[in-house]
């Protein structure tokens, strides 16, 4: 599935978010298995403190489990002298808590997928969340592989994992802010050529 | 003497219980293998040589076979030419270790199916052979468990992956009638306590009972913290349309022919006969129009307000995407809805004038928009309250001047424009990002 076919609604999701015709939000999800590496892409960006949440568990679950991890990321970057941000969300890497990916998904400009190349004991779950995940997108999708340098091996783990063709491949060490600004920056890239494709239709 | 299979499969009904026996009496495989077409076995059976041989089977019949310590199937395709690497890359999904080929067909459309296919059963049948030719060995048995190269998906797709499959399943004895059991119905296998388990990749275990009547997902989510809608869109549905008992008799054949199930299944025969209700909508008539009221013209005035604040109450929303934008003066001549003209019935709803009678709206400006684009459509009511307002400005209406409501004689000079084009809206945007990506690239 090429991006020039999901990416109807990538300018809708943004564009909503927008509060007065001078502002531009774009909004960026970063989902991928547990300890993949989302909060860290997120923060070498986020002018703001990461929110991260813990919530109590009620209903019938507070009977079992006093407390539950949602670990809902919120990181922004906004442009010193333009109003315009960037809201970078990261979901909760629970495969019990993929329910708010599909929540935060319809509203998002572009999917930023992580994965740890070397947690390979995550990858069967990974590659059943993005599978899952680019079976009905609606947005452009890159594919960040974290702990590696080598553009083979993040092409050859995404694809294994289910990514397809079209989808943009990063490797990168998000340990190092600098990496996971690059990574950012290839995802607002892959951004811009989706609203291109779609001024171009 | 060897005791017949057929007697072994009666005598122990549950072929758990013929693999724990071989603990203590080892029995010749081929007979095992009988046993276990006997009393229709699922799962898999791990013959304890040395290397050890695992053989999965479906209702009796042998699917895959491998030996402990070979090279995973993809690997092997591999090694005897029959994929390339690239096409291992596209068509198998690596999942940890594991080497899931039960995609590759659909991942990689260039692969040799037939002669995949091939391979793979010619490599089973060999390993079954030799299976069958050890003399008296021990075993134990893993019901229902697949193996993890996802070769069912080849074989038994229409099987084991289809909703009907399971109900047609729970409704056979696990047994092989024999003369023994037929007086009394077999019993169900007891390691599973007529639950089905569904081990997904992520972790996650679902149970439901044999018949589909009870569905439990093992990991249930705070509904308190779930969007219900989501929750009826991603669980209720799925498990309805998966588990929901056959609408038809689904015929299991007696000894699939393990290929055959490669044929698309047909299509289940609709629940019942009988034709989906039908609705019909009477037609509306309008027997008499009622006469216009007396002239108020303060009324007439009001409704152009309500009409104007609610455009402008659509313009400052929030939610709106075009929201906070900068509307210029109105100009009601310029002014038309799109879509239908209100039908005849509701226009004379609105209150009216005999002395202003009802004329056609006028025709917008050179330069005027035809439709508010990014608004939410106007309800009838307010349509039929803007075109009666059009109507009675071109007589001696007016209103107050916050209201902005033009003279009817008055040139268009200034045209409404609600928004920016698509066009221009994207290029804002565009720009906006390719400043983002800059100041990015910058922090660097």
């Amino acid at each position: 599935m090429s991006t020039a076919v999901r990416d109807a609604g990538a300018a809708t999701g943004g564009a909503a978010a927008n509060g007065a015709s001078d502002t531009h939000t774009f909004k960026i999800l970063v989902t991928g298995p547990f300890a993949a590496g989302k909060t860290s892409l997120i923060q070498s960006v986020s002018q703001t403190d990461v929110v991260s949440t813990d919530v109590v568990t009620s209903g019938e679950e507070s009977t079992v489990k006093a407390a539950t991890t949602v670990a809902m990321d919120f990181g922004t970057y906004r442009l010193p002298d333009d109003d315009i941000h960037l809201l970078l969300f990261g979901t909760p890497g629970q495969p019990r808590f993929r329910f708010m990916t599909n929540i935060l998904k319809g509203d998002v400009d572009i999917v930023a997928f992580v994965v740890d190349a070397d947690a390979r004991h995550t990858h069967a779950a990974a590659g059943v969340e993005l599978r899952s995940l680019l079976a009905d997108l609606r947005v452009p999708a890159v594919i960040a592989v974290n702990r590696c340098d080598d553009e083979e091996t993040a092409q050859r783990i995404a694809r294994s994992l289910g990514a397809l063709a079209g989808e943009p491949v990063v490797p990168c060490q998000l340990v190092k802010p600098s990496s996971g600004r690059d990574v950012v920056v290839q995802i607002l890239l892959t951004l811009l050529d989706a609203l291109e494709e779609l001024g171009d239709d | 003497m060897t005791e017949s299979a057929a007697s072994l499969a009666a005598r122990f009904g549950d072929f758990v219980d013929y693999a724990e026996s071989t603990a203590d009496t080892p029995r010749p495989s081929r007979v095992t293998l009988d046993v276990a077409a006997h009393l229709e076995f699922t799962g898999r059976i791990v013959f304890t040589t040395d290397p050890s041989l695992s053989l999965y089977l479906d209702r009796g019949r042998p699917y895959h076979a491998e030996r402990s310590g070979d090279e995973s199937i993809a690997r092997q395709l591999v090694a005897a030419g029959l994929i390339t690497e690239a096409q291992f890359e596209r068509g198998v999904v690596s999942l940890g270790d594991d080497d899931h080929v039960g995609r590759l067909f659909e991942r990689d459309a260039s692969i040799d199916r037939d002669a995949v296919i091939v391979a793979v059963e010619r490599r089973r049948d060999d390993l079954v052979h030799a299976v069958a030719q050890i003399p008296e060995v021990a075993l134990t048995a893993d019901p229902y468990r697949r193996d993890t190269s996802g070769l069912d998906r080849w074989f038994l797709a229409a099987d084991l992956h289809g909703a009907a499959p399971l109900a047609a399943r729970a409704s056979q004895p696990t047994a092989a009638p024999t003369p023994d059991s037929e007086a009394s119905p077999a019993p169900a296998p007891s390691s599973i306590d007529d639950e089905f388990r569904i081990f997904w990749p992520d972790g996650t275990t679902q149970v439901t009972s044999l018949d589909g009547s009870h569905v439990e997902p093992a990991h249930t989510v705070d509904a308190s913290n779930q969007d219900s809608s989501v929750q009826d869109a991603c669980m209720a549905a799925p498990f309805e349309q998966t588990l929901a008992p056959p609408a038809a008799p689904i015929e299991t054949p007696e000894a699939p022919a393990a290929l055959d199930a490669l044929a698309p299944p047909s299509a289940p025969e609709p629940v019942s006969a009988e034709p989906p209700p039908a609705f019909t909508l009477e037609p509306i008539t309008i027997a008499e129009i009622p006469a216009p009221e007396s002239a108020v013209p303060d009324d007439v005035a009001n409704a152009v307000k309500r009409a104007l604040q609610a455009i402008e109450r659509a313009s400052t929303n929030r939610s709106s995407p075009h929201a906070g934008l900068d509307l210029p003066e109105l100009s009601l001549p310029n002014l038309e809805f799109a879509g239908d003209e209100p039908p005849s019935g509701e226009t004379p709803a609105v209150s009216a004038s005999p002395s202003t009678p009802l004329t056609p709206p006028s025709q917008p400006g050179p330069g005027a928009a035809t439709s508010p684009v990014g608004f939410a459509p106007p309800t009838a009511a307010q349509r039929a309250e803007v075109l009666y307002a059009q109507s009675t400005t071109t007589d001696t209406i007016t209103v107050e001047p916050a209201v902005d409501v033009a003279p009817p004689d008055a040139a268009p000079a200034a045209p409404v424009v609600f928004v920016d084009t698509d066009d221009d809206a994207a290029d804002v945007r565009r720009g906006a990002l390719r400043r983002l990506i800059s100041s990015l690239r910058s922090d660097d």
